[in-house]
């Protein structure tokens, strides 16, 4: 992978938040550690959820 | 001695029916501790409501809507969106609970929950490594069963009150704040007054239908429901507008399609009110069997075509239920529906009452042989119930559930292995030095009693709510530490067993005395 494609895929990322929260969510959930802050994340992704109808 | 008013918050952030079912558990609440400070915790969309309701302290409006657009916004990134919701939580955070009530059974009310400051939490939460936790039978049950509709029979707002510990038995309908609107439709409407909440209904009913000396307000807009205050009678499909008019002590006929059963979680509250099951085929036969409602005329000898007529009513213990205005058939599954009904009023119900809600029992010991009389409950459901409300095919009902014992005792006897598996497995692991294939060894027979288990309740569909409800709360659990996992796991087994038992038993009861029925 060249600099540029590295480059281009990080902004891709950067512009996509849903991808963002998805590795965050799991980086929580494999941690183990559940806190506020964890759980502001989660409440994100769930939010995020129930708008694409994929909440319980 | 400690001075300060209880400090107690609601989250509800479910829908609007959901936030009227739970006022009754406020006005509970407020009347066994009047010093009590009462948050409700709701979607800010209903804040016009919440002006109109009386009695509670304070509101928390959670702005789900305004967060969602900010997820949608591009030009708002994550931490924008992070920082929005932990200033608009603050408030709500920085207050210290006594206790916290979640009713709101999906994992956004769980997650709120999680991060309150509070003493005691009823209903859905996670634990401090993110574990799904539900530390309370009925709102385990409103997690994992009552959202079936099949095989459920109880009031969400029942629910809602035994879960938070504050279930009261009798009538329990308040005032809402509800002024009529001095412009609104209030005005002329007298007596025999309808208040109409059903579309489909509004034509056949201006045309006449039999109704030419009522006088007819029609819901148009949320504004017009200051009108219903005036009305003797709601017809509605709406079960927001049910809810509301039977809360505020209106009598109610629901329309309901036939063959939904929703209104037994949704359906207007107290006694005295009507669900009309209908399918909408023929609108002159409901008109007249509505007409007949309304005028107080007996029901229980005229012959419904497609419609059922149902009555609410309290039971014996003080639950909601809705019994039929005249005789109708009865399935095997309708015949379940009433066990189900008293197993889970029982297995439920009885243990908090009874105080102990978290004790080991012998192996094979029920909880009903300490605390149920099955022969009250048998003798419930075939004079109260059967005898009363269907005609001839609920002996058929009866003998075909007979049948159906053998694969109930199959469950019964997986779950007596699995308690014995499962204290095997406790001893194990309460043994400081044991090898880890012994713990290997006796964690691999309880996942084979599991499997046999889960496998029975995908080939009966009677069984299926039993499953389920074992199925879930297995699910549920993960290995934080072993000790307390080999306990709850003995639980999950004993609560299997009770029920399954409970099942067989009331069964064998109905068979055993047909006459009764």
């Amino acid at each position: 992978m060249d600099k540029n494609e590295k480059t281009s895929r990080n902004e891709n990322t950067a512009r996509d938040p849903r991808k963002i929260l998805s590795e965050i969510t799991t980086e929580i959930r494999e941690s183990g550690k559940f806190g506020k802050r964890e759980a502001i994340y989660l409440l994100l992704e769930e939010l995020m959820k129930e708008q694409l109808g994929e909440s319980n | 001695m400690r001075n300060d008013p209880e400090q107690i918050v609601i989250v509800n952030l479910l829908g609007l029916k959901e936030l009227y079912m739970t006022l009754p558990l406020v006005y509970s609440i407020k009347s066994e501790s009047p010093r009590s400070q009462v948050t409700l915790v709701i979607n800010s969309g209903y804040k016009n409501i919440a002006e109109m309701i009386k009695g509670i302290d304070s509101f928390f409006f959670f702005e789900k809507d305004e967060i969602s657009k900010r997820l949608d916004d591009p030009s708002l990134n994550l931490i924008d969106n992070y920082r929005f919701i932990k200033d608009h939580l603050s408030t709500l955070l920085s207050v210290k609970y006594d206790l916290v009530i979640n009713v709101t059974n999906k994992r956004i009310g769980g997650i709120i929950t999680s991060m309150l400051n509070a003493h005691t939490v009823k209903g859905l939460t996670f634990d401090e490594y993110g574990h799904k936790w539900i530390d309370e039978p009925w709102f385990n049950y409103l997690n994992d069963v009552a959202y079936e509709s099949e095989y459920n029979l109880f009031h969400y707002m029942d629910i809602f009150t035994c879960g938070a510990g504050f279930f009261t038995a009798g009538q329990r309908i308040f005032p809402l704040d509800i002024s009529p609107d001095e412009k609104g439709g209030s005005q002329g409407i007298k007596n025999k007054s309808i208040f109409l909440d059903c579309p489909s209904l509004n034509n056949a009913l201006k045309a006449g239908g039999g109704f030419n000396d009522y006088n007819i307000a029609v819901f148009n807009t949320p504004d017009s429901l200051s009108a219903m205050l005036s009305c003797e009678v709601v017809i509605s499909s709406n079960f927001e507008t049910s809810l509301l008019a039977s809360l505020m002590g209106i009598r109610v006929i629901h329309l309901a399609e036939s063959d939904n059963r929703d209104f037994v979680r949704y359906g207007p509250c107290g006694e005295r009110n009507f669900v009309l099951s209908y399918n909408g085929n023929s609108p002159e036969s409901t008109l007249n069997l509505l007409k007949k409602i309304i005028d107080n005329v007996s029901i229980s000898d005229t012959e419904p075509g497609n419609e059922t007529v149902w009555i609410s009513r309290l039971d014996s213990d003080g639950f909601i239920e809705y019994v039929p205005a005249h005789p109708v058939s009865m399935s095997v599954k309708e015949l379940y529906r009433w066990i189900y009904r008293a197993i889970w009023k029982n297995t439920l119900g009885r243990r908090i009452r009874a105080g102990d809600p978290r004790r080991f029992l012998s192996i094979g010991e029920k909880y009903i042989d300490r605390v149920v009389d099955i022969d009250r409950e048998v003798q419930y459901i075939a004079e109260h119930v059967l005898a009363k409300y269907t005609d001839g095919s609920v002996k058929e009902a009866v003998k075909d559930a007979g049948s159906s014992i053998e694969p109930m005792e199959k469950l019964k006897n997986l779950a007596f292995s699995g308690q014995k598996a499962a204290r095997d497995f406790l001893a194990t692991v309460s043994i400081p030095g044991r090898e880890l294939n012994e713990i290997k060894n006796s964690r691999k027979r309880i996942k084979e009693i599991d499997d046999a288990i889960y496998s029975l309740g995908q080939g009966y569909d009677f069984l299926s709510p039993l499953v389920a409800s074992f199925r879930s709360a297995r699910d549920d659990l993960h290995v934080r530490n072993l000790f307390p996992l080999a306990k709850t796991v003995i639980f999950t087994f004993e609560d299997l067993f009770s029920r399954a038992s409970f099942m067989s038993e009331i069964i064998k009861g109905l068979s055993k005395n047909p006459g009764r029925i």
